[in-house]
């Protein structure tokens, strides 16, 4: 029997996945698949608690929301990326720090 | 008579001017190339004759008997104007007693003839329509609505008001021609000169509204008879009122401005210095004299000026050659009259001497007009810049203008007091009066002496205008410079036109006796009963001349009657001698005048006894003198004080500005940097952390949300 822990564990793993892609990657391309998965394991979690503890669809909803949120981010992270690539060459987060402080 | 037909007298010359001088030019403008300017002077024209027409039929037939005075408002209180703090108040009202029944009377005709003269008279310039015909009008107007103003006014303070209207529009008048500086110097001159009397006349006010509280006449009068003003005091408030009324009347020694005044448009000075205006320092005279004001020493002073100035200006006149000069100190001179008349008590001489003389003076000056009209257009078309006034240039006039000499014979007749004219009988009056004054008081025979004098000079002088202008042969005396043009210029002259010689005409008849005699004055004739009709007033003021007082006044009528046949006998012979020189001199040339004219004397008079030399000396200068000095004070004295000021306090601020400057610069601008220092200094501190590892950041906030979590956690336990 799958009970709502089962899938908050499972939501906190890929939250984890996704949080240690998003530190260590040297590729922003990477770095924005771990964004992926820190929100895949967001909208598990709405799902999750949707089903078991308030009922109705509002969780599905917004997942399905934050799906196309995703998608729309995706496109435009992925503008930006490959216009930096363009204008310095590389696209690793250490390289590109001209606005520090 | 009902009150509105008085208001309508008095207040349609105001409302003609007010149309007048707001829309008349844009009414009558000029179109192009017209010269037919007559209808620019239709308003005021119209206004004059209602106020003449009313005159005629509700005034005129009251005239000849006594008639109680007529009040406006009907209580004869008077009506409150002005209501002051602790009772005081000022109250004024029209009166229409026999006075100014005589006097409305005397300045509706004379301003409406003057009027209808004036618009012909006007009509050019120097050959090109009048630019300010339509303004000329309206100052008449006004003029005509101030005279008006003047005479029924129950108070010394609408008869102020009028007054000094009266004094506005002589000086908007005499400086018509404003283009001339001679023009623009003679109206301030008027202007200044008259404002000397003014200022006096307004003292004199203000003692005898501090004594008695009022202005009216009617209630000075019954606070002289209370004795609430006496002595000192009331000798004080007569003499300054008559300074008000010796300098309209150009009285001397303020009488400098009248022969000056000629320089305005030769209507104006037949309307203003002539019949009217300066008639009013007479009226005012009489009026004070009726409500008891004059004490004897105002009254001897009143009779000496007169006197004095009669013979005075008579003498000048005998070397002007300016037609209009001679005519201004003949009215200088007749003035003199009314105040000797107004002076020895005999009041009633005075204000009929007043009012025949607006007639025939009005006629000699618009007849004065009519020739310089004549002149100024012949000469005009030879193109001659002789002068049209000079009656050297003049001579053999009364074959051309046929009407201007009859009138104007007739008119100089009535001035010298010949029989058979109005002048004859008005002038008898006043000498009789004067005559009997002098046989009262021996001590006082120079009065009817100077009286008598004058006469004889009148007439010398008058024929002698005549005999220049009108008879002997035209242009003989022009200079040599001149004499060509001017006699080229003999046939253009020509008569002037009817709407000019109707007046003339009209004068006229008023200087003969024929309207007058059948009322002899002073014994029962109209003027004598009627003016007299404040016997009461009258008694007071021969009572205050006869100084003690111990004649009754039977006595005074028999001294008069005597006077007065004696009085007759020695005006007509004075003029007849006065006339006959004028004959020998002028008239036949059997006597020469060539010595006179040469010696020293006749160039004193020439400079008028260098009165205006005088004034000009002892006050134009010294008041420009003043003016200097106080200016070199103000640039020495005031000017270093307010210098010497400024400098303390430059130097003040100087030290004042170092010391804020070094607080400036210590304590704010250290405020200020020690904020943006410690700002930099913190701002170096924290930018360390902006690193621009993107990754680091994140690591912080994972790092942040997990202890935040962990918080929230160990919290809900």
């Amino acid at each position: 029997m799958i009970t709502l822990t089962h899938y908050v564990v499972l939501s906190a793993l890929l939250f984890v996945f996704g949080m240690f892609a998003v530190l260590t990657r040297r590729n922003a391309i990477a770095i924005l698949m771990g964004i992926e998965l820190i929100l895949n394991a967001a909208n598990l979690n709405f799902a999750a608690f949707s089903k078991y503890v308030v009922g109705g669809v509002q969780g599905q909803m917004i997942a399905v929301f934050v799906i196309v949120l995703a998608a729309a981010e995706a496109a435009v992270a992925l503008a930006i990326i490959l216009d930096i690539y363009q204008k310095v060459g590389t696209i690793s987060p250490d390289e590109t720090r001209e606005l520090k402080g | 008579m009902n009150p509105a037909i008085l208001l309508i007298i008095l207040f349609a010359p105001l409302a003609a001017f007010v149309v007048q001088i707001l829309f008349g030019k844009r009414l009558f403008a000029p179109k192009e190339g017209e010269h037919n300017r007559i209808a620019g002077a239709a308003i005021p024209i119209a206004g004059v004759l209602v106020s003449l027409a009313l005159t005629l039929i509700y005034v005129l037939p009251n005239m000849f008997q006594p008639t109680d005075p007529f009040n406006l408002p009907a209580d004869g209180n008077g009506a409150v104007w002005i209501d002051m703090a602790g009772g005081m108040e000022l109250r004024i009202g029209l009166m229409l007693d026999n006075t100014s029944r005589v006097l409305l009377f005397m300045v509706t005709l004379v301003c409406s003839m003057i009027h209808l003269f004036a618009a012909g008279y006007m009509k050019l310039r120097d050959g090109s329509p009048e630019p300010r015909y339509t303004r000329f009008f309206a100052y008449l107007s006004l003029f005509t609505f101030a005279m008006l103003l003047l005479v029924v006014s129950d108070n010394l303070l609408t008869l102020f008001v009028g007054w000094e209207l009266m004094g506005l529009c002589s000086y908007l008048l005499i400086g018509f021609y404003y283009e001339k500086k001679s023009a623009q110097d003679a109206s301030l001159k008027a202007f200044m000169t008259t404002r000397v009397g003014d200022v006096l006349l307004f003292v004199g006010m203000a003692i005898l509204w501090t004594h008695l509280g009022s202005l009216r006449f009617a209630d000075i009068h019954a606070g002289m008879e209370a004795g609430k003003l006496s002595g000192g005091a009331l000798t004080l408030a007569g003499l300054l009122c008559l300074g008000g009324a010796i300098g309209k009347s150009a009285q001397f020694p303020l009488h400098t401005w009248l022969p000056d005044a000629m320089e305005g448009p030769t209507p104006v000075s037949a309307l203003i210095h002539a019949a009217t205006m300066v008639a009013a320092g007479v009226y005012l005279a009489a009026r004070l004299l009726q409500a008891a004001v004059l004490d004897a020493t105002a009254l001897m002073a009143l009779a000496y000026v007169g006197a004095f100035t009669a013979v005075f200006a008579a003498s000048i006149a005998f070397v002007q050659n300016d037609i209009k000069r001679v005519l201004a100190y003949s009215t200088i001179s007749q003035l003199g009259y009314m105040m000797l008349a107004v002076g020895v008590g005999s009041y009633t001489a005075a204000v009929f001497h007043m009012l025949t003389h607006a007639f025939f003076k009005a006629c000699l000056f618009l007849g004065s007009g009519s020739v310089i009209h004549a002149m100024h257009d012949g000469l005009h078309h030879v193109h001659s810049h002789a002068d049209a006034q000079d009656m050297r240039n003049m001579g053999g006039l009364r074959k051309k203008m046929r009407w201007t000499h009859l009138t104007f014979l007739i008119s100089t007749l009535a001035i010298a007091g010949a029989p058979l004219t109005a002048g004859f009988l008005s002038k008898d009056a006043v000498l009789a009066g004067a005559l009997a004054y002098g046989m009262e008081n021996p001590g006082h025979f120079l009065l009817p002496a100077l009286g008598f004098l004058a006469a004889l000079m009148t007439a010398f002088y008058m024929f002698r205008l005549v005999f220049g202008t009108f008879y002997g042969e035209y242009g003989a005396r022009a200079n040599e410079h001149d004499r060509e043009l001017v006699l080229q210029a003999e046939p253009h002259l020509h008569e002037s036109p009817r709407i000019m010689t109707i007046p003339l005409i009209v004068l006229a008849l008023g200087a003969l006796w024929i309207f007058w005699s059948p009322m002899n004055p002073m014994s029962k004739g109209w003027i004598g009963e009627t003016v007299v009709q404040h016997e009461v007033w009258m008694d007071h003021g021969t009572a205050n001349i006869a100084e003690g007082a111990a004649d009754s006044h039977d006595d005074h009528g028999g001294v008069y009657h005597t006077a007065h046949n004696i009085a007759i006998a020695l005006s007509i012979a004075a003029a007849a001698v006065g006339f006959l020189f004028a004959l020998l001199f002028f008239g036949l040339r059997v006597l020469s005048s060539e010595r006179f004219a040469r010696s020293n004397f006749a160039r004193v008079l020439e400079r008028k006894y260098g009165f205006d030399e005088l004034y000009d000396w002892a006050f134009v200068r010294t008041l420009l003198r003043v003016c200097n000095g106080s200016g070199a004070v103000d640039l020495k004295i005031v000017d270093g004080l307010v210098n010497g000021v400024g400098s303390v306090f430059v130097s003040a601020r100087r030290s004042f500005t170092w010391l804020t400057g070094a607080i400036d610069r210590l304590v704010v601008d250290g405020a200020v940097n020690g904020v943006g220092r410690s700002l930099r200094w913190i701002g170096a501190a924290f930018r360390r952390a902006q690193s621009g590892l993107i990754q680091n950041y994140l690591l912080v906030i994972f790092t942040g949300l997990a202890a935040l979590i962990f918080i929230i956690a160990m919290g809900l336990r």
